[in-house]
This record gives structure tokens, sequence and C-alpha cells, in this order.
């Protein structure tokens, strides 16, 4: 692959800035690879048509890149990959100049698409919530190295290292250097979603609310315990006030070690 | 006029006495007769009635078309394929570009005796090459001082390597994924996306043509062979200069200003029409 040219390695890429080309209309961009491949008329035509149809761009072939949306000039970026029928997809954070809506419904399409492609596609972000909802696999990296491979759930429940805990999960996991709980060396964590606000005295710590941040259906609450701060998710319903005593609960399985310092 | 405008002045103070001054007394010479020894006498459209029969302006006309035509493609396509040649950050890159530049800063007249010893018929050095007939036949001479003339193409050449290094290069890098040849990319990606440039570029060496021809002409061949490179601008300065009919010889300058403009709509139209395709 490395040694290829890169119009030989049979790959379509999704840019980060889309690179449509600017000067050609929706129609000539999608097709622009495959007339750069002497492809006959016809089927371009055909093709292109394809495309169109897959991403609803049918009624904007004539126009130029300027004169579209940004949702609309994802959807050209997506049909100029597709239309060609590669055997693998590049998107390099794709959605990363879309606004919030705009990003998740595109999010789901290219689910959508890929399913129905079934091709295989690397696809790089850095949103979390994206890795989980569109990877079969995530390759979690850092510094160009891989701190740890796997399905989203395997991530989710079972993170290598305090960064892999911290990454995924939102908000992020509660991290304490093991020591400050008098339990050897590196790191301990706790999700916020999986501590139980308890009654006065009961669960396994005590501590005081210290902020109560509201957050639609649930609450986040910042709990002073044993000089550390933990952060619980929490339906806001059931949400202590400032101020209040509370204990905190979770089981042993919902503990993290890590060999790391957090 | 205060701050950066106030640094202006001076530019504009040249352009007032050394342009505007003059063409202002040029467009009111035109229509006189005026010997520069004598007073200059109003002579209604009688000038504009000599030119319409005058052969020699005709002649002349015909010549800075030809000149136009040969250097205009000439200059501008050279300064883009040097550009596109050098647009890429290679080693020894910058030094290619600055000798690219380097033959625009030679001062005219020295460039141009430059050009009479290397094109001298009897010892010039490529006269021994077979071009010792360059400035001797007419058609020799017409082709010569447009190939002289591209080797100065500094100016275009900035720009059109500025416009191209103005294209995004993830546009380079979806083409090269999408299987297309360097040719295509050129063809379909880098020059339609420099094309409003080069049209600029196109319009403003019709002018430079026109006016810069003068100096290779009067030093290289003074018109000839055959009068085949008197271009307008040197029987203008023959005329005011030479037989001091300054009244005359504004009337061709303004004809020259006319054709000038003319050439510039026509180019404009052209682009125009281009960019929207």
């Amino acid at each position: 692959m490395t040694r290829l040219e890169p119009g030989e390695r049979d790959v379509a890429m999704v840019f980060q800035d889309l690179a449509l080309f600017p000067h050609l209309t929706v129609g000539e961009n999608v097709a622009f690879g495959l007339r750069a491949r002497r492809v006959a008329d016809v089927e371009i035509a055909a093709a292109v048509a394809r495309a169109a149809e897959m991403l609803g761009l049918g009624d904007l072939l004539a126009r130029r890149p300027a004169e579209l949306s940004g949702g609309e000039r994802q959807r050209v970026a997506l049909a100029r990959a597709v239309v060609r029928k590669p055997s693998v997809f590049l998107m390099d954070e794709p959605l990363s100049n879309l606004d919030a809506e705009m990003r998740t419904r595109m999010r789901a399409e290219i689910r959508t698409l890929q399913r129905a492609l079934n091709v295989t596609t690397v696809y790089v972000t850095h949103d979390q919530l994206e890795a989980m909802t569109l990877g079969d696999r995530i390759v979690l990296l850092r510094g160009g190295r891989v701190v740890q491979a796997g399905t989203p759930v395997q991530l989710y429940d079972e993170p290598a290292t305090p960064f892999a805990a911290r990454f995924f999960g939102s908000p992020a996991m509660n991290l304490f250097p093991a020591r400050t709980l008098g339990d050897g060396e590196g790191s301990l964590g706790v999700r916020p979603e999986r501590i139980r606000l308890v009654g006065e005295g009961d669960g396994r710590l005590a501590g005081t609310v210290e902020l109560v941040e509201p957050a639609g259906p649930d609450a986040l609450v910042h709990v002073r315990a044993h000089e550390l701060t933990f952060v619980v998710k929490t339906p806001r319903r059931v949400a202590p006030r400032a101020g209040d005593a509370t204990g905190l609960d979770f089981s042993d399985d919902d503990i993290h070690r890590f060999a790391d310092p957090a | 006029m205060r701050g950066p405008r106030a640094l202006a002045l001076p530019f504009l103070g040249g352009v007032l006495v050394l342009v505007a001054l003059p063409a202002i007394a040029a467009l009111v010479l035109a229509f006189t007769e005026y010997s520069g020894v004598q007073g200059p006498r109003f002579t209604g459209l009688d000038n504009i009635e000599r030119l319409v029969s005058d052969k020699a302006f005709w002649r002349a006309l015909g010549n800075s078309l030809v000149y136009v035509a040969i250097s205009v493609p000439l200059r501008v396509g050279l300064a883009v394929a040097c550009a596109l040649l050098l647009a890429r950050r290679t080693r020894g890159v910058r030094a290619a570009r600055a000798a690219v530049y380097l033959p625009t800063v030679v001062p005219d007249v020295a460039y141009a005796l430059l050009w009479l010893w290397l094109l001298n018929p009897l010892y010039g050095p490529l006269a021994l090459l077979g071009a010792g007939n360059a400035l001797v036949e007419p058609w020799g001479a017409r082709l010569a001082l447009p190939v002289i003339a591209a080797f100065q193409i500094g100016e275009a050449f900035v720009v059109a390597l500025a416009a191209r290094r103005a294209v995004p290069g993830p546009l380079y890098e979806a083409a090269s994924l999408e299987g297309a040849s360097p040719w295509y990319v050129t063809r379909r990606l880098t020059l339609p996306l420099m094309a409003p440039v080069i049209g600029v570029l196109l319009m403003r060496d019709v002018v430079v043509a026109l006016h810069t021809n003068f100096v290779p002409a009067m030093i290289l061949t003074d018109g000839g062979p055959r009068d085949a490179t008197t271009y307008l601008s040197l029987y203008v300065y023959r005329t005011a200069f030479r037989y001091f009919r300054l009244g005359y010889a504004s009337t061709i300058a303004l004809a020259i200003f006319l054709f000038t403009a003319l050439a510039i709509y026509a180019q404009y139209r052209i682009v125009k029409r281009w960019r929207a395709t």
C-alpha cells in the first residue's frame, strides 16, 4: 500500500475541510475521479446519478460548492467518495466544520451509508461520542501511539489507562492517585454514572455536596469526601442541594484500577 | 492627508507631473499643429484625417499587433509555466525563482545592447548557432523581438506564482487520491483556478507589450529591417522628436490609447465569459 501512488490505492477520502473543487459544479465534483480515470461518459452519468440519489443531491448537481450549505457540501464530499466504489474510505474529521445539530444528523447518515455500502471505513475524530456511536472498533491514539484498541463497549467498560478512561464517557471518570486512598501505587477511578448518592452515614464514603450542576434530565453533583472531589451523575429530581451531607456508594466491580498515575 | 495615505503623495505627485499632465496636454495637442519651436496652432480634425490616410501609421499598427500577438501569449505562457514548475518548495527552488526574475532587473537599454551583441550577424554567439539573420530578415526581427522580451517576465511570474500557491493543498491531495494524472490536474484544477489571475496578466501584458517594444526597436533594429519593427511606440517617437510634429504625434498617441482600451475591453469580455463557464 505504502509504495503505491495515491491514485492506485483504491481509497476514497473525505477531507476535514472537504476539499471540494470550487470551480466545478456538484456533478463535476462527484464525477472528477471517474473522468480522471477515463471512465466512459455513460457510466459516469449513471454512477453520478446513483451517488446523488443516495445522498439526496439530485437538485443540486448544477450548483457550485459556494452556493451550498455546510451540510450539502458535506454530502457532496461523501458523494465524491462513494461514487467510485473504493475498497476503503478514509474520513478525516469530516463533521468538524458543522454545527451541533447538523453534526448529529450527518453522523447518522454516514452510519446508514456505511452500512448500506458495506465498505471498510477508517474514521478519524476527536469527538468521543462520534467514535462511540460510529465505530465498530476504536483505536485510541495519543501522541501517535496506540493507547488501546477494541470495541466501543470494551473501551468504555475496560479502559486500559487513565487517558482512555477520561476520553470516553461524559462527564469524565473520577480518577484519583491510589496513594491518597491507601491502596498502593497507580490510580483508581469510578464513573460518575456508577456512583449512587445514599443517605448520610450509609455507603462507602461520607461527604458534603459542594456544587450541583443541572444538565437536562440529570444533575452533576460534586461531592467532597476524604479531601477528594467526586462528580456524581444522578437524576435531577433526586439531586441534593449544596451543603447537604450525603453518602457515596458504588460496587467493587465499578472501581477501575490503573498502573499509571491519574 | 495624514498617516499611511500621505506616503502615497510622492508617487501621486510623480504620476501627476509625469503622466496625468502630459496625457491631458497630448489630448489637447492632438488637435493642433505644433513643432515645439512656434506655439501650437489649432487645426481641428486635420490630424485625424491625416492619420486615417497615413500608410506608415497603419503599417506601424499592424507591426504592433503582430508583436502583441506573439509576445503576450509567449510571455504570459512562460511566466505561468515557470510558476507551475517552481511552485513547490524543493531544493534550489529559491535560486531558480531568482534566476527567472533576474533578467527583469536589467535596465532595458543595457538588456537591448546585450542582445545586439548576442545577435550580431558577424560575430554574435547566437549567430554562430544559426540565428545570424534574426535582425536582418523582416520576419526574423518580428519573431526575435518578442522572444527577447520573453525573458523579462519577472512581475508576471511572481503574480502567477502567488496565484498558484493560493490554490489550497488539500485540493491536490483529493485530486491525486482520485487518480488524476499531473497533466489532468493542471488542466482541470490548477489552470481554471488561476484563470482570473491569468486573465489580468494577459490584459496587463498587452499594455506592457505596446509600450516596452520601443527600446528594442530603437536600439536593436531601428524599426527595420524594411520597417518590420516600426511599432506604434517608435513611430510616435520619430514623429515627435525626429520630425518635430508634436501635434500629429499626440494624435497617434491618442489612437494607441484607444486601441489599447479596445483590446483590454475585448479581453475583459472574453475572460469574463471564460470564468462563467
